[in-house]
């Protein structure tokens, strides 16, 4: 990605009852859009909106709960939300260790989001409206 | 018709007899933020229609009109589920994602316009209200 693509960003939020706070100082690596099905239930939507992140850029304060599931990449994927309002809060991949998955929606200024592509293409529901990106059935690879 | 759905970790189980009473996609901040996306698709219903299973966690705020709002996510997974309002007591929203089939499901109104992040894309035949 080119560095229009990949802004320098210097994010603050929190989560919707104010628990957990969150700052991200750095280049997201990479931008996308998930309809996995897992991605579909835990927002309750068609689609994630996902950065991805260095571990090393973010910080998270406060207390938040975690649910890990063997994803379909075959790895497991550790989901972080606040106990006490839900807001999702930040994914952890563990085939990955040093990468974060940061939800766009937690961010009140989000006009940097820029998702380069659809992975899990093959579970997106007609009533989930997409930009035209590129679209794959799995991961980007496949 | 006869809709099931769970959250994420299967703690939380719905089903739902007949039809929605309305069906809706709202951009309003407090949404983008508690599903981490750009917006919440909500299929609602009467709460007469709706049996559920297992415990949420439920989380309270006040709306823009000064209305009590009550968000329920799974407590295990964090999945987003059903939400509320003092205005509609008798009316229960389900998150659409949480549905095992949802083919159904077309939003009829696209709500808080005014607050979709602009790489959030819509249905431009979809009535738009800016705010509610």
């Amino acid at each position: 990605m080119s560095e229009k693509t990949r802004p320098d960003l210097d994010l603050s939020s929190h989560c919707a009852c104010g628990a957990v706070a969150a700052r991200f100082t750095g280049r997201p690596l990479t931008m996308m859009l998930c309809s996995c099905h897992d991605c579909q239930k835990a927002t309750g939507t068609g689609h994630s909106t996902l950065a991805l992140v260095k571990a090393s850029d973010l910080m998270i304060e406060g207390p938040t709960r975690s649910f890990t599931v063997t994803a379909n990449s075959g790895h497991e994927v550790t989901r972080h939300f606040c106990p006490d309002c839900g807001t999702p809060i930040v994914g952890q991949p563990a085939q990955y260790p040093d990468l974060r998955l940061l939800p766009a929606g937690l961010f009140g200024d989000s006009d940097w989001f820029a998702p380069r592509s659809v992975i899990f293409h093959r579970s997106h529901h007609d009533w989930d409206v997409l930009p035209d990106i590129p679209a794959f059935n799995t991961y980007k690879e496949s | 018709m006869t809709l099931t759905g769970h959250c994420h970790c299967g703690a939380v189980h719905f089903s739902v007899e007949g039809e929605p009473v309305r069906m809706a996609q709202c951009h309003c901040n407090a949404c983008r933020r508690l599903t981490g996306t750009g917006h919440i698709v909500q299929a609602f219903f009467k709460k007469d229609q709706v049996t559920t299973t297992g415990e949420t966690r439920a989380y309270k705020s006040v709306t823009d009109r000064g209305n009590e709002r009550v968000t329920q996510f799974c407590g295990t997974c964090g999945s987003r589920l059903f939400s509320e309002n003092s205005r509609n007591p008798t009316v229960i929203g389900i998150a659409v994602g949480t549905f095992d089939n949802s083919d159904w499901f077309k939003p009829e109104v696209i709500l808080y316009g005014a607050e979709r992040p602009i790489w959030d894309f819509i249905d431009p035949t979809i009535d738009l209200h800016e705010m509610m």
